[in-house]
């Protein structure tokens, strides 16, 4: 183990941004369930790789009033965190310029503390669409009324967020389908996660 | 005192067939080609009636009896019309009317004091000379002490019957009354004659525990009718007043701006209307009539019942921003659809907030700008199909209701499932064990690693025009991600990606 962290140390004289990320991995899940008041975070993943169960997991903790802004009406009630459904707005959309019309609209009172916008199933061609000049004005929305909000996108792709975390192949088989939520975001998720 | 309305033969009234028409004439119930083979009559004109054709009668009994008999469907469209043109005159006698039955009416005249009998008499003459006068057909009008007792007193009545609260002859009234006016049920009725029990009146003079004890809640009703009837509360119908103003513009406009101009000034009359009958208002409609003849219609609600002009104001703005119309406007119509004080305030989204007032302000915003019904909590039926659910308003205040499809519930096992909406349509291939092997999506073949299922589902099976049936198979891909595919054993869609 002393060799082991004599050559941490010496890689991170020599290479000081790469240990950084090293860093930040560790204690990644730490990190990613923090609500920095008025922040703006990406979850990168495509369809498919486990990015809803983080995201209801991060609405679940939340404090106050959560709203999920879902971008191409994908949301299933019935497959939700039971606890978390209760409480939680739902805002179903039609395409990503609506909701970004929609999280426009909902920031500048700031009266919804924790927003989960969900962008995952939107076409690419229509996320391109969205000027950046939009994001950055959303940015200021939350900095300004402390709306911690968290975009799950399919691809980097916000030009102005404060951090942006990849969810990797988690490589998931069907036996996970039957697994408890709690096991599967520890053991597959949580190691997939990255800062990007 | 208490006034009962009939009107005889009211469905067949509500058609506005004439009195002295020749025509035998019979309603049935249900559409004509069904009742061919088992609907039975539902009403006869009164001549029809006279010549032997009862109510109940099947077709084939009626036509035998009068075989010149004219077939028609009753048209309930047409029986609330009357309805309500019975109920807009009862208004002129009482504000507190009770829509009993179609053709009958309740009033509650407790508040009058129209003096003894006589005067009571009058009055119900009067009633009456007003319907025939406005109706241009006569009713039966009965009056009594009891809601139940004017009811029978209609009932039995030839024009107008007034019933005393004289003891002696309420009971002589209420004895001649013959059982099988009063108890549907034919196998009661039956042994009840066998008993040797034809009249109201006999039941009166048994012991009363022990005709509770052999008949129960019915005999007990009709025990209670048979010492005078009791008292009840009216279910009142209310008039909805409607607060409402159609607006033809001098110069057709084009712009957002110089339609919340004209918008202004009729939106605080119809706010100051509102607020003179105690009442807040609950949504907006609005409808925008179009220089191409088109229209385009709107109906917002506001999460928290108001009376300020800014807020509603801002909604419409909301709901009208970015919005393109095909051609300029030429009019408006407005209206305020208003709810009571107390009905939506306690909210359960609005108590969680510490600034309830901005965020209902949000939400109705927010529903203005994604639609009706998109904003709020998610609820589904247990029966409906997997996939279909509505959201709760946030004006209501009940816990949503989650449906449980057995096998595809993960509420806190698994993967959530993305639903594809509309699904997509995707075809499968199979191999030899009957599972399948590969699917085909966009023109893509993606090749499984795994598969689960099938899942059987179905739903609403009691209902032909809803029942459904659905087959669900979970599939792993090679590429790595997860997906639910559902179908009729032919026809496959993609419902959803897990995860």
């Amino acid at each position: 183990m002393k060799v082991l962290e004599q050559l941490r140390s010496e890689l991170s004289e020599r290479f000081p941004q790469a240990t950084q990320v090293q860093w930040r991995r560790e204690s990644g899940d730490k990190v990613f369930w923090a609500w920095p008041k008025g922040g703006l975070r990406e979850l990168v993943a495509a369809p498919g790789f486990g990015a809803s169960l983080l995201l209801q997991r991060w609405l679940k903790l939340g404090q106050g009033i959560k709203a999920l802004l879902d971008a191409a009406d994908g949301f299933d009630p019935d497959s939700c965190d039971a606890e978390l459904l209760p409480e939680l707005l739902w805002l179903r959309c039609n395409a990503a310029a609506q909701a970004m019309r929609a999280a426009d609209v909902l920031m500048r009172e700031g009266c919804v503390p924790v927003l989960a916008m969900d962008f995952r199933l939107c076409e690419p061609r229509e996320l391109r669409a969205i000027p950046s000049s939009s994001w950055h004005r959303l940015r200021l929305l939350a900095s300004r009324s402390g709306v911690s909000v968290l975009v799950c996108s399919p691809f980097a792709w916000l030009p102005c967020v404060e951090s942006r975390w990849q969810l990797g192949d988690a490589a998931l088989a069907l036996s996970e389908l039957q697994q408890g939520r709690a096991g599967m975001l520890e053991q597959k998720l949580m190691p997939a996660l990255r800062v990007a | 005192m208490f006034a009962a309305w009939r009107v005889s033969h009211f469905a067949w009234r509500a058609l506005r067939l004439e009195d002295g028409s020749a025509q035998l004439v019979a309603l049935l119930g249900g559409p004509l080609q069904q009742a061919r083979s088992h609907a039975t009559v539902h009403e006869v004109c009164p001549q029809a009636l006279r010549a032997g054709v009862l109510p109940g009668m099947s077709m084939a009994e009626a036509q035998m009896r009068l075989p010149k008999l004219h077939w028609l469907n009753r048209d309930e469209a047409a029986e609330a019309v009357l309805q309500q043109r019975l109920f807009a005159l009862a208004d002129e006698f009482s504000p507190l009317v009770e829509s009993t039955a179609p053709g009958v009416l309740l009033l509650d005249l407790r508040a009058r004091h129209w003096g003894d009998e006589r005067s009571w008499q009058e009055r119900a003459q009067q009633m009456r000379q007003r319907m025939t006068a406005v109706m241009g057909f006569e009713i039966e009008v009965g009056m009594a002490e009891t809601p139940v007792l004017a009811l029978l007193a209609a009932r039995f009545a030839q024009g107008v019957l007034v019933l005393s609260s004289q003891r002696e002859q309420l009971q002589a009234f209420l004895h001649e009354i013959p059982l099988q006016l009063l108890i549907g049920d034919a196998m009661v009725l039956e042994r009840l004659h066998s008993w040797g029990l034809l009249r109201l009146g006999q039941i009166a003079s048994l012991p009363r525990q022990q005709w509770v004890r052999r008949m129960g809640q019915q005999g007990m009703a009709l025990y209670e009718l048979a010492q005078g009837g009791g008292m009840r509360l009216l279910e009142l119908v209310v008039q909805q007043q409607r607060h409402f103003r159609r607006v033809e513009l001098p110069l057709a406009l084009e712009t957002l701006p110089q339609l919340m101009q004209h918008l202004q000034p009729v939106l605080q009359a119809l706010v100051q209307q509102v607020a003179l009958l105690w009442l807040l208002a609950g949504a907006v409609r609005l409808v925008l009539h179009l220089a191409n003849k088109g229209c385009r219609t709107w109906c917002w609600n506001l999460a928290e019942p108001t009376l300020s002009l800014r807020v509603i104001e801002r909604l419409i703005e909301a709901g009208l921003q970015g919005v393109r119309t095909d051609a300029a406007l030429l009019g408006f119509e407005l209206e305020l659809l208003p709810v009571a004080r107390s009905d939506r305030q306690q909210d359960w989204l609005l108590q969680q907030s510490a600034a309830p007032a901005g965020l209902a302000r949000v939400l109705s915003a927010l529903e203005a700008l994604l639609g009706n019904g998109r904003v709020g909590r998610a609820t589904s039926d247990e029966c409906a199909r997997p996939g279909e659910v509505s959201v709760q308003n946030f004006m209501l205040s009940q816990a949503p209701r989650v449906s449980v499809h057995a096998g595809l519930r993960h509420g806190d096992e698994g993967l959530p499932l993305q639903r594809l909406r509309p699904r997509e349509r995707v075809e499968l291939q199979w191999g030899r064990q009957g599972t399948p092997v590969a699917m085909l999506r966009r023109r893509r073949l993606l090749k499984l690693r795994d598969c689960a299922g099938p899942w059987e589902l179905s739903g609403l099976w009691w209902d032909d025009r809803q029942a459904w049936r659905l087959q669900c198979w979970d599939l792993c891909l090679e590429e790595g991600w997860l997906c639910q595919v559902g179908g009729d054993g032919e026809q496959w869609w993609l419902e959803g990606i897990y995860g």
